[in-house]
């Protein structure tokens, strides 16, 4: 259970962060922004697809990379090898 | 939709401001964060129906747009286009020495926590119940109530630590 302390204290951590030293005033112009948005949209959308892209193909590439080790890489060599031995011994009972 | 849209900046915009400064990290400035906000804001305001309130509505774009660019590495970032409609005017305010260092102590603990935790912890400070913190982030209210009382312990930890 919370004591009156606790309580007290996070009020002023909440006050803390709700009445944080303003450093810059917002101006916004909205019907020049909307103007701006539509001007600008499919640059920006652009941008911004390429660059969910590299982000998707740079942690694709890197989990790919940490993902496979080297244990995992033998065992399958072995099962290529199994295969390829299955199907020669298959293809060479069909040339008897 | 541009009545309702000015509304909806003039209500949320130092709330978004708050939130994309705890986010913001080199290359990204808070303000080119806040831009991809808004204009992710603008893009959804045709798709909201209002099924939930607007406050909800409003962090989670916010918390998505803050979380998917810190897993934009400095290479893969392009930095979004500069909107020339949007000023941030520098304001002096008198510096309260006190308040501002435990603000410091404050936002330093939080950039210390991972990425699921900080979005409960400034929800929490932003005054959202329970409830709706688990709308937004998509877990139980339960299992908020139980991260919350980590969270807490952590920060009340290191924000002790640092004042």
């Amino acid at each position: 259970m919370w004591n009156s302390e606790q309580k007290n204290i996070w009020q002023d951590i909440k006050d803390t962060w709700n009445e944080q030293p303003q450093s810059e005033k917002i101006n916004i112009q909205v019907s020049q922004l909307i103007n701006e948005f539509k001007s600008k949209v499919s640059q920006f959308e652009k941008d911004s697809i390429n660059s969910d892209i590299a982000t998707l193909k740079l942690n694709w590439a890197k989990t790919k990379r940490n993902n496979v080790s080297q244990f995992e890489k033998d065992s399958i060599k072995k099962d290529l090898n199994i295969i390829s031995e299955f199907i020669k011994k298959v293809i060479n009972r069909f040339k008897r | 939709m541009t009545e309702t849209y000015e509304q909806l900046l003039e209500n949320n915009k130092e709330k978004i401001y708050r939130i994309c400064k705890i986010y913001a990290a080199p290359p990204l400035e808070p303000q080119d964060l806040f831009q991809e906000v808004i204009f992710a804001i603008w893009k959804s305001l045709p798709t909201f129906k209002g099924n939930s309130i607007v406050d909800t509505w409003i962090y989670r774009i916010t918390l998505n747009i803050c979380l998917r660019s810190k897993q934009k590495s400095d290479k893969t970032y392009n930095k979004t286009l500069q909107l020339e409609s949007i000023q941030f005017i520098p304001v002096e305010v008198p510096i309260e020495n006190n308040q501002q260092e435990k603000y410091n102590a404050l936002t330093s603990c939080i950039s210390q926590l991972n990425n699921e935790n900080k979005s409960i912890i400034i929800l929490y400070l932003e005054e959202v119940k329970y409830k709706k913190i688990a709308e937004i982030t998509g877990l139980t209210k339960n299992h908020i109530a139980i991260k919350m009382k980590r969270i807490k312990n952590i920060l009340l930890d290191c924000i002790t630590n640092k004042i």
